[in-house]
């Protein structure tokens, strides 16, 4: 019922209302009362512009020509934005640290502010978008013809006209529109608050129509989900995929992600119109989230339809002409200014990034090369060249958009057209990350590569979309040129059996990447490239205090401030040079400024004009540029190598650090096993010394015989006769330490049964036992065991350990408990005391020399201390252990575990070497 | 030398690794191999399984990425405010030393 007079002018005057939404938020903007409009959300739903009327209408075409393929076109972008923090938080930190513009000025600014780069991403970029707007026009065109004459009859002046002049309307409409939105003045630095906050609108409105659509089929016309799969199945519709999910899948996953980060409308609002990065963190689930809710409906509207329509209606048009049939036209309104948005968003911002990059990176250049500087005066002249040339760019886009569609207007689904731009821009992909992570890419590489790559890209994807334009054409894809069939665009060296698009990235990207790594392996990077490469790649390491002084030369401030004067206008010139206190009054503007100055002055115009441009522009103004670029280049190393050695340093400090630590630990050590030997020392000569004195003494009296008796003489030398035994023994348990101690075993160890040994120290030990009433318990034993050791030696650690429990013990009923046992491979034997058992703080050290634990008893008892670390040693050298362990009763516990000694051992059979040392 | 000191290597590494997590497991979960474990099967509703496979990778992506964004490590100063900071005249720029 709807005429196509209303359906159009609804559309004009739903531009009127984006237009004057865009102007209250410019108003607001240059208030500074962003408020709201510089939120999250806002750059989400501008993301969202990636979402196109070929998402609104095709991906319901798409999804009835091909299943599922559509999705992958969104989880592309998905996979991209949830890995924000490595590739777009990147990008961002760069684009705002060096005030890009658009990606062409992104790449040439990285390698080397390359004018050549700029102009070879721009024409590439046009060749690509164009299909792109194409498809925007034929969208907007077929819509408004489904709309209105599905059931119209052709009433009204407009129902006249055909396809081609309703687009060719469609395309000046745009333009117009285009131009008064988007090139009202030029911004400092490329931000459009009024076109941003009318695209997130827009996304609302789109989202808007598509779920009130994907509701009424589910919900109105029939009954929830299962029974759209239910009725599709009934009607004979394929609800699976045809074929397995395979390369076409891959390639469109990959291309969907390479054109989220390439499309020059992408890189515009994600990366150039962004406020603030930490809104990316949002964006990084909030725009997949956005893509998922869009895609939900997709496959319920496009089963409902190739269940319900006739056979040979257009599904892409499903979205539109599923409310029409069932009568509700508001619906298919609503639809209808939803797909609407969504082509329009689309064109105006491709347009105005595109426009940016042709007058920046193509115009302004030639027009600064063809005029000397000086000549064409008058306040901003370049400024108004950048808009004229914006806008004639503009016009010049939607026109080569139309003439695409008027070529291929045979040419049936909306869909491949789409994954053509995406082919194309996706050339730039090996040369962004080249850009990010890879300090040696060269200018030549990436030109190399990103021409090689786009040649490849039109011969076999971009120009076969042309095979409907006249039967040469169709000629030609079919056998090749000349009929070599090794060139045919479809099947290159004669690949066969690939799908054309698959093929086509398969191609383009090897060439495309190989020729990069190739060429810039091959050539040399030149003093602005380095500089920039490492500004480029080392954007997180470096502080902005580091940014290396890009133009050192000999301009007056008169010539800069006339410069700047032409590309900013008066007032904003004045602002910049004053708050850098820098004079620019006639008269006192003779003074030279500071290579810093310059340096920020090229990226206040860079945010205008590219950075290829601006550094053209400032070349010419500052005298003994190239000279001093050779200065700079020096600078930029040494504050390269400063970061370096300091880096080393920081490091250097770090290990000297822990090496003193090292030190100082062992320096401990020493100092304490110097105090041991002193101790050593006062211990043994105080040891000497009581016995040597009471003998003496002795002797003294028994020099004078006349007052002694005989039995007195008898019990005198009995006297010294102990004494110098115990000093004896004392001396030799000196000498066994000193043997011990300086590695040398004095015996030989044979097999032994050790269970007999103990047997024997314990018998030995008996005697103090009954002496202090100290009871012996014995516990579990082993029985015969066999081990290797002197009988000596091992006796003499049993007695020791033995002795000292009975010595030692102070309760008031002394137990001793000894038990034995046996385990696969070692005999142990486990001592016991009840006494006071070892304060903790003496664990450690209760097997060195000299060391007791109960200082006070020690001089009743008669040992030096000596015991435990000679008993120690020995079990060491018997391949033993003897160990401080917690046992049967709440004193001390000794375990001493030895090895075993099995028959099957090739051990000494020398028994005749047995020896007792002690 | 650079204005603040640099961040300690062992928490640099713990973010870097956490992030990269959510774009592996959407990456390996859309690749073919397991895309084409879920063909021709249908679930209680009489979606196809492979549908409802791959819109619960894609929620499960962007859980991932909701989490993430939430952790505190992940959030920083804004480069505008640096910038601004930049933008006023310093004593490194003395005027007229060329």
């Amino acid at each position: 019922m709807l005429s196509p007079d209303f359906v159009i002018l609804t559309a004009v005057g739903y531009v009127g209302l984006l237009f004057l939404l865009a102007y209250v938020s410019d108003a607001r903007a240059k208030r500074g009362n962003a408020g709201f409009l510089s939120s999250p959300a806002i750059y989400t739903l501008s993301i969202s512009v990636y979402c196109t009327s070929w998402t609104f209408y095709g991906a319901v075409g798409t999804a009835a020509r091909n299943g599922l393929e559509f999705m992958a076109i969104y989880m592309g972008p998905t996979l991209v934005f949830v890995g924000w923090w490595f590739l777009l938080r990147k990008l961002i930190r760069i684009a705002h640290s060096q005030h890009i513009t658009s990606i062409a000025d992104f790449l040439s600014s990285r390698f080397g502010k390359s004018s050549r780069l700029a102009v070879l991403i721009t024409l590439i970029a046009v060749v690509s978008i164009t299909p792109y707007i194409a498809l925007q026009l034929k969208a907007i065109t077929t819509s408004i013809q489904t709309v209105s004459v599905a059931k119209g009859d052709g009433t009204g002046h407009l129902a006249m006209l055909d396809e081609v002049t309703l687009a060719l309307a469609v395309a000046i409409g745009m333009a117009v529109f285009t131009i008064l939105f988007g090139t009202r003045n030029v911004d400092a630095r490329e931000h459009h608050p009024g076109v941003v906050a009318a695209i997130a609108f827009e996304a609302v409105v789109k989202l808007l129509a598509l779920v009130a659509v994907g509701m009424f089929v589910i919900f109105g016309v029939s009954d929830g989900i299962s029974d759209i799969y239910a009725r599709a199945v009934e009607a004979g519709v394929r609800i699976h995929e045809r074929e397995p999910f395979g390369s076409r899948w891959v390639a469109v996953l990959f291309l969907s992600a390479c054109a989220v980060i390439c499309l020059p409308r992408q890189f515009q609002i994600t990366v150039v119109e962004n406020s603030n990065e930490d809104h990316l963190r949002t964006a990084a689930w909030a725009f997949p989230s956005y893509m998922l809710v869009m895609c939900l409906f997709t496959m319920p509207i496009a089963l409902y339809g190739l269940s319900t329509m006739p056979s040979g209606s257009n599904p892409d048009m499903f979205v539109l002409t599923l409310p029409m049939v069932t009568g509700h036209d508001a619906l298919a309104l609503f639809a209808f200014i939803g797909g609407f948005s969504s082509a329009t968003s689309m064109i105006i911002v491709a347009s105005i990034a595109l426009s940016i990059m042709v007058s920046n990176h193509i115009v302004v250049p030639l027009a600064l090369r063809a005029v000397p500087l000086g000549e064409e005066t008058g306040e901003r002249d370049i400024a108004r060249l950048l808009l004229r040339s914006r806008r004639i760019s503009i016009a010049g886009m939607l026109l080569l958009g139309f003439l695409y569609f008027w070529l291929t207007q045979d040419s049936d689904a909306l869909a491949p057209i789409g994954l053509i731009s995406f082919g194309g821009v996706a050339q730039f992909l090996p040369a962004m990350l080249a850009a990010l992570y890879w300090r040696r890419a060269t200018m030549n590489g990436a030109l190399a590569g990103i021409s090689v790559g786009f040649v490849v890209w039109a011969w076999t994807l971009f120009l076969p979309s042309f095979a409907s334009v006249s039967p040469s054409m169709a000629e030609l894809v079919a056998n090749g040129p000349w009929g070599i069939s090794a060139l045919r665009p479809e099947g290159l060296f004669g690949m066969k059996g690939m799908d054309p698009l698959v093929h086509s990235v398969f191609w383009s990207l090897l060439a495309n990447i190989s020729t990069l790594l190739c060429v810039s392996v091959a050539t040399s990077q030149n003093a602005l490239e380095r500089i920039q490469a490492s500004l480029f790649v080392d954007v997180f390491r470096r502080s902005a205090s580091l940014r290396p002084r890009i133009i050192r030369g000999s301009a007056s401030t008169s010539e800069l401030f006339f410069v700047a004067e032409r590309v900013l206008g008066w007032q904003r010139a004045g602002a910049l040079f004053d708050s850098a206190g820098v004079p620019h009054r006639q008269g006192n503007a003779s003074q030279g400024v500071s290579a810093n100055f310059i340096a920020r002055l090229e990226r206040e115009l860079a945010g205008s004009i590219g950075s290829a441009s601006a550094h053209i522009l400032l070349t010419k103004a500052v005298a003994g540029d190239s000279t001093s670029l050779e200065e700079m280049m020096q600078m930029a190393d040494e504050t390269q190598q400063a970061i370096e050695y300091s880096h080393a340093l920081e490091l250097k400090s770090q290990e000297l650090h822990s090496t003193a630590q090292q030190l100082k630990e062992a320096n401990g050590l020493l100092q304490d096993l110097h105090r041991q030997k002193d101790d050593f020392l006062s211990q043994v000569s105080h040891e000497l010394r009581t016995p040597m004195t009471s003998i003496r003494s002795f002797a003294e009296i028994l020099r004078e015989p006349e007052d002694l008796t005989s039995a007195q003489r008898v019990r005198f030398i009995g006297t010294i006769h102990n004494e110098s035994v115990r000093l004896t023994r004392l001396l030799d348990e000196i000498l066994d330490l000193s043997a011990l101690e300086h590695g040398e075993r004095n015996w030989e160890n044979v097999p032994v049964d050790a269970e007999e040994i103990l047997e024997q120290a314990i018998a030995v030990c008996e005697a103090l036992a009954k002496k202090r009433l100290v009871l012996i318990e014995n516990g579990a034993r082993a029985g015969d065991c066999l081990v290797l050791a002197d009988t000596g030696r091992l006796s003499q650690v049993f007695i020791n350990i033995i002795a000292n429990a009975i010595s030692h013990n102070d309760s008031e009923n002394p137990v001793v408990h000894i038990s034995s046992r046996v385990t696969l491979d070692e005999y142990i034997v486990e001592i016991s005391d009840n006494g006071p058992g070892i304060p903790p703080q003496y664990h450690n050290k209760i097997f060195e020399k000299f060391v007791r634990a109960d200082p006070d008893t020690m001089r009743d008892s008669q040992g030096l201390g000596l015991g435990l670390n000679i008993s120690h040693k020995i079990v060491g050298k018997l391949n033993g252990r003897l160990e401080l362990t917690r046992g049967a009763l709440p004193g001390v516990c000794f375990r001493i575990t030895l090895p075993v000694w099995r028959e099957a051992e090739p051990t000494l059979t020398a028994l005749e070497g047995v020896q007792v040392n002690t | 030398m650079p204005d603040r000191p640099t961040p300690l290597k062992g928490e640099q590494a713990g973010r870097e690794d956490v992030a990269v997590l959510v774009p592996f497991f959407g990456i390996v979960l859309l690749m073919p191999p397991l895309l084409n474990l879920f063909e021709g099967l249908r679930a209680p509703f009489g979606v196809p399984l492979e549908v409802l496979y791959l819109f619960g990778v894609w929620l499960l992506v962007i859980a991932g990425a909701v989490l993430l964004s939430r952790r505190k490590q992940f959030r920083e100063t804004t480069p505008i405010a640096m910038q601004e900071k930049n933008m006023r005249p310093s004593s490194a720029d003395p005027p007229g030393d060329a």
